[in-house]
């Protein structure tokens, strides 16, 4: 891990390609510590657990890009899940298939999600009140609505083609993988492509620029969010479907690290700079460690202080060159 | 004439609807305990169990004075109650001493979030949830987890006078602490002026790392003080009693009228939203709703604030553009 830490200051700031250089010394620095880490399995895990963690990291992108952030997206993500496993549960009968019923459950995941991006996106765009002070009180009251139709407790038990999405391949692709692969792919294209995109760019670079320039801001800001609200619908959906779970409690400790990787990716938590791509690789370089110091058996809570590091000298670093 | 003047604009300030906010519930709250929610006994219950976090409370209302915002403050105050606990344990000591080294140890921790703060140009929510996972995970390793408890007699026994004393009283000298600093002295100033406009502060003199370093400094002293109270009403010590709680802290500030357009926010706020928060929580218990809505019903509170707050700023301003017009 030293030898990753070190070449972080000198190196990152070429982006992607010394992203890329760190998961290579990250990989080699495992392999050797660990030969086991070099294994089938080890890459399988990584493969399975990307998805989730750069669909969260993704839908923190957007918002970050416009200068804001979002604290709500592990909260909307598990009501979303709540909501579509009560109605899972409610029109599929145990061990039946229905899949109309598992196409509608899946858009009222999506739904939700989107509605609370909106949610967002209006309070924060109309009123001008700064997105992390919303998203904070949205997720006191997301959670709070989750843990009111839980009580406290976990929903479970999904048909056997919904946990196809979290578990299941296609010829030897995780499914997930796949999803997450198209989602990203729809975002680049999104942002490179339509005057949206160019538009969500510009106005996180220069906001004034962009209010003289004539642009709709208020609505340039609710459609971030209600973007970032769909990508938060479909890591929901994966997630309940690899967890065969739902409940308000899940993935708290997701949130820091998507955070953290799209710091590490390039985005400037000061809005305007940020690539897709970046946040691939940051992904990747991420899960690798995380994986590491798993197979290392490193104590949990080590790990969370050295993500703390990790994420000051990625502040650090990228700060520097923003200047 | 000035002084109907200031009146008229108290009445139309955030602090008086919030103050009409928090008797309207009271009095709901009364009618429908038949009075015994404010007996003096369950208000002072009240306040004592809402002091710790209220004490926090207000070095958070300072960070975010001055246009930052600190998420580190529980992990802050759990390393000064365990170092407390410890002292307390192996040496013994007395009151001021144990209130000296909380407040020491904390202002110290907070001097790492304002030095960092002021070197690197990235919003502060950013650094202080690093710090705070630094500072968790190593604890967390460093003590495996383990609860102190066993402390003295002179800590341990609780009369009514000494728990009042530690939790309404230290609240209560902290709020009057607060309240002077920022309205009587060059540092408040100075705090309400960096908030506004940084670039400008500086400009006129203002050295901003001296601002971050008091006002970092002052939070993780009342997250250390907030801690030991924590640590006197429930005579234990962990590190996880406090972590994980950061919301209730911050949405008493939030309410309080801070933050919203940042330089603004004040001491007076801060107590109603404390008050208004413990009388949600209390309030609830009290008409009997679940504990599981609790967080719904505050986040609702916060949500709606910041809609009227925001609405009411873009009123006055379309006043301002209509009166500019006519003039």
């Amino acid at each position: 891990m030293r030898k990753g830490n070190s070449s972080i200051r000198a190196k990152l700031n070429h982006d992607s390609g010394m992203l890329i250089i760190l998961t290579v010394i990250c990989i080699v620095f495992f392999s050797i510590m660990k030969p086991a880490f070099l294994s089938v399995d080890s890459f399988a895990s990584i493969a399975r657990q990307i998805p989730e963690i750069g669909l969260f990291t993704l839908s923190m992108m957007l918002p970050m890009l416009v200068g804001g952030i979002d604290l709500s997206i592990i909260a909307s993500a598990n009501l979303a899940s709540i909501l579509m496993s009560m109605y899972i549960t409610s029109h599929i009968e145990r061990g039946e298939e229905n899949i109309p019923a598992m196409l509608i459950a899946i858009v009222i995941c999506i739904g939700t999600c989107t509605a609370v991006g909106f949610l967002n996106g209006v309070i924060v765009a109309k009123f001008k009140i700064p997105a992390m002070l919303v998203t904070l009180g949205m997720q006191m009251v997301l959670t709070g609505i989750s843990l009111g139709i839980t009580k406290g407790g976990t929903l479970s038990d999904y048909p056997e083609s919904f946990r196809f999405i979290g578990n299941g391949s296609i010829l030897g692709i995780p499914m997930q993988f796949i999803l997450f692969a198209i989602a990203a792919a729809i975002l680049v294209v999104i942002m490179q492509m339509t005057s949206f995109g160019m538009r969500l760019q510009m106005y996180g670079s220069n906001q004034i620029a962009t209010q003289y320039s004539g642009i709709n801001e208020t609505a340039l800001l609710i459609k971030t969010h209600m973007l970032s609200g769909v990508y938060v619908g479909v890591a929901a959906i994966i997630m309940a479907s690899r967890l065969n779970s739902a409940s308000a409690g899940a993935a708290a400790n997701y949130l820091m690290r998507t955070i953290l990787i799209a710091v590490l990716g390039g985005v400037d938590p000061n809005g305007g700079k940020g690539k897709v791509s970046g946040i691939l690789w940051a992904v990747l370089l991420f899960q690798c460690m995380a994986t590491g110091l798993n197979i290392l058996r490193v104590n949990s809570y080590i790990v969370i202080a050295l993500y703390g590091v990790i994420l000051l000298l990625a502040v650090i670093v990228r700060t520097r060159r923003y200047e | 004439m000035t002084n109907k003047s200031a009146k008229s604009k108290y009445i139309k300030s955030y602090e008086f609807m919030l103050l009409c906010v928090v008797v309207i519930l009271a009095a709901v709250l009364a009618a429908i305990t038949g009075g015994k929610s404010i007996k003096p006994n369950n208000i002072v219950d009240l306040l004592t169990s809402y002091s710790a976090y209220g004490v926090i409370a207000v070095g958070c209302l300072f960070v975010i004075i001055s246009g930052g915002i600190d998420i580190s403050f529980m992990a802050v105050g759990a390393v000064a109650q365990y170092l407390v606990a410890l002292f307390m344990l192996n040496m013994g000591g007395n009151f001021i001493a144990v209130y000296l080294i909380s407040a020491i140890v904390g202002a110290l921790l907070g001097f790492i979030n304002a030095v960092l703060v002021n070197r690197l140009r990235v919003p502060t929510l950013i650094i202080t949830i690093a710090t705070m996972n630094i500072i968790y995970g190593l604890m967390m390793r460093l003590t495996s987890g383990v609860r102190l408890h066993g402390f003295p007699a002179w800590f341990a026994q609780k009369t009514k006078v000494s728990l009042f004393a530690v939790s309404v009283g230290t609240l209560l000298a902290v709020l009057a602490a607060a309240w002077y600093i920022l309205k009587k002295t060059k540092m408040g100033r100075k705090v309400y002026a960096v908030g506004g406009n940084a670039e400008a502060a500086r400009r006129c003199g203002v050295s901003v790392l001296q601002v971050h370093l008091f006002v970092y400094g002052f939070a993780g002293a009342t997250a250390g003080i907030g801690a030991l109270i924590k640590c006197y009403l429930s005579q234990q010590a962990s590190i996880e009693a406090l972590y994980g709680n950061e919301m209730d802290v911050l949405a008493m500030v939030v309410l309080g009228g801070v933050a919203l357009s940042g330089g603004k926010g004040s001491v007076s706020g801060t107590f109603l939203g404390i008050l208004l928060v413990a009388l949600l929580s209390n309030g609830m218990i009290l008409v009997g709703v679940s504990s599981y809505w609790e967080d719904l019903v505050i986040g609702a509170v916060i949500l709606i604030s910041f809609c009227v707050t925001g609405w009411r700023v873009l009123a006055s301003k379309r006043e301002e553009r209509k009166g500019g017009a006519a003039e």
